[in-house]
């Protein structure tokens, strides 16, 4: 009785025996594919992201450089719409920059057919 | 090292350099007891798992390093992908766990009243052939301890089993 129960239980539970799934292959490859596409598009989104802090800081250092020149000061008290124009000029400059890089452009590995391969994938 | 390992081991660090086609191999070669394990523990989610686990063990390529076999590195990567997925979603309702061939409605009926790690030693112990040392470090536990799990698992399998025949 017991061996054949000890029998019993090594046949069920054994893996069946069977060809390689080829198919389960091809999909885990899809997979693969699929990580290093995306880990290529997280890459170059950190490296905007990094760049437009870059511009960012950048730029603040500038203004604030020219804010401390007595001469750009006397100028500022005697025509403040004139500085405020420039500062808004500065600023529009600043989010076309960034907006030129956004996401619709950031992308080396921005590629919509990745993620509706993904979402098939995941059905 | 066997030469199964050392055959691993050559196309695990192939894949670690970028070669997709050795870790195809690799998958082809280990999927089917992979599978059949996950089969028996998360049941129709057996394959996302599987596929989970084949993805971070080609990430983690680089660190296989022969001592244990292939599979056993690859199913220890596997059981955490389980134990993540139980933590992450409601506990699995073990009828979930789906019979793998036709015959085995008795056995998924056996296993779905065992506990995950009762069906996990189990499984790996008396179907895969794996040692109680191989599943003690599996499942992280000692080895009196795992030693202890098969057999109460069995036990319990056992009870049921004569249950079958006698009804």
């Amino acid at each position: 009785m017991a061996e054949a129960f000890e029998s019993f239980l090594s046949e069920v539970l054994a893996p069946p025996t069977r060809d390689p799934d080829r198919a389960f292959v091809a999909k885990v490859q899809a997979r693969m594919a699929l990580e290093q596409g995306m880990e290529a598009q997280r890459r170059a989104l950190f490296g905007k992201f990094f760049r437009d802090l870059l511009g960012i800081a950048a730029v603040a250092a500038g203004l604030i450089v020219m804010g401390g020149s007595p001469e750009l000061l006397a100028f500022a008290s005697e025509s403040p719409g004139a500085v405020l124009a420039i500062v808004a000029i500065l600023f529009s400059f600043l989010l076309l920059v960034i907006g030129r890089g956004g996401p619709r452009s950031a992308g080396a590995g921005a590629d919509p057919a990745l993620f509706n391969h993904l979402a098939r994938l995941r059905s | 090292m066997t030469a199964d390992n050392e055959e691993d081991l050559a196309l695990s660090r192939r894949a670690a350099a970028g070669d997709s086609a050795a870790f195809a191999m690799l998958v082809e070669k280990h999927e089917r007891p992979l599978r059949a394990f996950l089969r028996r523990m998360a049941g129709t989610d057996a394959d996302d798992v599987a596929q989970e686990a084949f993805i971070k063990a080609w990430r983690a390529a680089a660190q296989y390093d022969g001592r244990a076999r292939y599979s056993t590195w690859l199913t220890r990567i596997a059981w955490r992908c389980r134990l993540d997925q139980l933590r992450g979603t409601k506990p699995v309702e073990a009828e979930t766990a789906a019979p793998v061939d036709a015959p085995t409605d008795e056995v998924h009926d056996m296993l779905s009243r065992l506990s995950e790690p009762e069906r996990a030693a189990l499984v790996l112990c008396d179907g895969h052939g794996w040692t109680h040392v191989e599943a003690a470090e599996l499942l992280g536990v000692p080895l009196g301890t795992l030693k202890s799990t098969v057999a109460r698992a069995k036990a319990k399998c056992r009870v049921m089993w004569e249950g079958q025949g006698d009804g």
